[in-house]
């Protein structure tokens, strides 16, 4: 009996890390495909381009990752980080560097509040963020006008900091969003409330019996989210040296997109923040290898969508004969 | 003897319970009708012009694309899941029945064909990725976004560049025609309508969607054939968004991508303020009938209102949230994802 316990149990962890490796073969296998139609794909410049392109997506997503755990969602990253470029903007002109701190305030506040919502007033969490998702992006409309804001020259010494590489081909800002992703991945790993998310998002009336602080831990998934969506928002401004008030917008779905290809499972409970990182990559990869290959404009979101089917196929679970997928 | 006055007490108590209870449930399932009262009344003594047949006309035929639209997506909530493909299906949809009836760019003229062959096109493509989630065992959240992807690529890919304007009669008819003074858009929607009510209450199929809905596992141990109820599912989706996309392309004169753009979020929360839930098994079409007129009516409002364009969605952001935090169970027990 026991022997039988034990090969099933190391049976269904090696198909757990064969799920895990399948997200790296994929990216590989696509940087192959990218890197033989143009080589230049895998240059050092290009290596540069592809992750300062990935930073934004990387924190994004790993924030999203936070609330896919605990079986919810979060639709409103995508403004929040919109809102947060504008402010970053509106900010670095009148305040000098203490825009930083006070636009990462507003992710923890824009996140906290999307918990309170979800939690206090047991709205589904699909629809309150819906809304936020609508309140931020006039939010955003509002302070910028409706039209893009560049940031003025005198505001550059504050944002120069994203065009710096270390070893001349990482750069600064990858660094930036690598500490983010392991602060995250250690709060989500090894804290008692990082656990209680991923516990909630498997089975959350249990863990309410268990006496674990179910809200406030939903609360801190969002709250986490927020954050990373401020933070990918400062990215985009830094990078360009502007505030768009849609530049977030479809960042939102590939957040989630990059969770789930890191093996984060939509009906929550299962899946690392770490990994993230590949699902991030391979996104990346796909968008920015098109770009390198010269994949005609008409034909790059037929083939993203195809990509992205393939890559999410690649990576599910497909072993239990029982799952429910919704 | 005094235990049985114990007996009777406890009985008596139970019974009284379940009333409560049962009252509850019954002022939450029309919590969405008091609502669109609620919101009726009020905007018609503060929207200067609300209360006017004139506006009663257009407020059902702006209910006409998001009402279909809705209906399509009920019975996929109903199973608890959740479908975005209408983004680019929809525009995917009249951009090439523009195409195939009397336009601008070519030289096409299959009239009810063309618009036929552009309403399969659809329900094939959700078939296709109703196959993909149901043997692929893939969420339909992931996969709906990747199709939608696709779709909107090949809408842009069928007239590249200009939009194809279309000139057939019909489309025209269509699109001013009234009879009795109700627009014809809005009789497509309303016969939608009864078909979705027929489907979910007369049907096996209907009841069939709402247990997968409730347990998918016990719907499958009394052996309800979860795979092909799924796949009609997806079936009547398609339906729905061919639909969608003829009467966008009606509406706008045009076969653009755009006519999917903001389609698919109101839709859901269409269902979802109407009282549906997300997770599934609970709701159905009256209920999304109800939830569209909400939906539409604020839409219509804070226009007549003169909100400005950038603050009207977060004004309707907040009334949404109030309204489901109103009209949705409330409870210690309940999870709500």
């Amino acid at each position: 009996m026991e022997s039988v316990k034990n090969i099933r149990n190391k049976a269904s962890m090696d198909r757990e890390t064969l799920t895990k490796i399948f997200s790296l073969i994929s990216t590989i296998v696509i940087s192959v495909v990218f890197c033989a139609m143009n080589p230049s794909f895998l240059g050092t410049k290009n290596i540069t381009n592809l992750l300062r392109d990935m930073s934004p997506v990387l924190v994004m997503a790993c924030g999203e990752a936070y609330v896919l755990m605990l079986g919810s969602i979060d639709l409103s990253t995508g403004t929040v980080a919109s809102c947060a470029a504008v402010m970053m903007t509106v900010l670095l002109q009148s305040v000098g560097a203490w825009a930083y701190p006070i636009v990462i305030l507003y992710g923890v506040f824009a996140g906290t509040m999307n918990g309170v919502l979800h939690t206090k007033l047991g709205v589904p969490s699909f629809i309150a963020t819906l809304s936020t998702q609508a309140i931020w992006q006039s939010a955003a409309y509002l302070l910028s006008g409706g039209q893009p804001l560049s940031l003025l020259p005198a505001a550059w010494p504050l944002v120069n900091w994203a065009k710096v590489n270390v070893l001349d081909c990482i750069p600064l800002l990858f660094l930036a969003a690598l500490v983010v992703l392991l602060i995250y991945s250690f709060v989500s790993r090894y804290t008692g409330i990082g656990r209680t998310v991923k516990s909630v998002g498997s089975n959350e009336r249990a863990t309410w019996l268990m006496g674990q602080n179910v809200h406030g831990a939903k609360i801190l998934a969002f709250m986490f989210s927020g954050l990373g969506a401020a933070i990918g928002g400062i990215f985009f401004a830094v990078k360009a040296k502007s505030g768009i008030p849609t530049v977030g917008v479809q960042y939102n779905m590939l957040g989630i997109a990059a969770a789930v290809l890191g093996g984060v499972q939509m009906t929550g409970g299962k899946g690392s923040i770490f990994m993230t990182l590949l699902g991030a990559l391979l996104i990346t990869i796909i968008q920015n290898g098109m770009n390198v290959v010269g994949v005609d404009g008409l034909w790059q979101q037929i083939i993203f969508g195809a990509l992205l089917l393939a890559a999410i196929f690649m990576n599910s679970d497909k072993d239990h004969k029982g799952l429910i997928v919704k | 003897m005094e235990k049985q006055v114990h007996v009777s007490r406890i009985g008596e108590e139970f019974k009284q319970e379940m009333k409560k209870q049962s009252q509850r449930e019954r002022f939450i399932s029309w919590a969405p009708v008091g609502i669109l009262a609620f919101l009726v009344v009020l905007f018609s003594i503060i929207a200067q012009g609300f209360f006017s047949l004139t506006n009663l006309q257009n407020l059902l035929k702006q209910l006409a694309i998001p009402l279909v639209m809705s209906l399509g997506l009920t019975f996929v909530i109903l199973m608890g899941s959740t479908d975005l493909s209408a983004q680019g299906l929809a525009g995917f949809v009249g951009a090439i029945m523009a195409l195939m009836v009397v336009n601008s760019k070519n030289a096409n003229n299959m009239g009810f064909l063309g618009i036929l062959i552009a309403v399969v096109a659809a329900i094939l493509v959700t078939a296709i990725s109703g196959i993909i989630h149901i043997k692929g065992k893939l969420p339909t959240f992931m996969v709906s976004y990747a199709v939608s992807s696709i779709m909107q690529g090949f809408a842009v890919l069928s007239y590249k560049g200009e939009p194809a304007l279309i000139r057939d009669e019909f489309f025209t008819t269509m699109s001013q025609g009234s009879f009795l003074g109700i627009p014809y858009l809005t009789y497509i929607a309303l016969a939608m309508f009864v078909i979705a009510y027929v489907l979910q209450f007369k049907t096996r199929f209907g009841s069939y969607v709402m247990a997968i809905g409730d347990n998918e596992g016990i719907a499958k141990n009394i052996g309800v054939n979860i795979d092909l109820t799924k796949f009609k599912v997806f079936l009547w989706l398609g339906v729905c968004i061919g639909l969608v996309g003829f009467m966008g392309a009606v509406r706008l004169g045009r076969g653009e991508v755009g006519i999917g753009s903001n389609l698919v979020f109101p839709a859901i929360t269409s269902v979802v303020v109407g009282g549906t839930s997300l997770s599934g098994g609970k709701g159905g079409v009256v209920n999304t009938l109800v939830g569209a007129m909400i939906v539409t009516v604020i839409n219509n409002a804070l226009v007549l209102l003169g909100v400005s364009p950038y603050v009207q969605q977060a004004v309707q952001g907040m009334i949404i949230i109030a309204a489901v935090a109103i009209s949705i169970p409330h409870g210690k027990n309940l999870i709500v994802k």
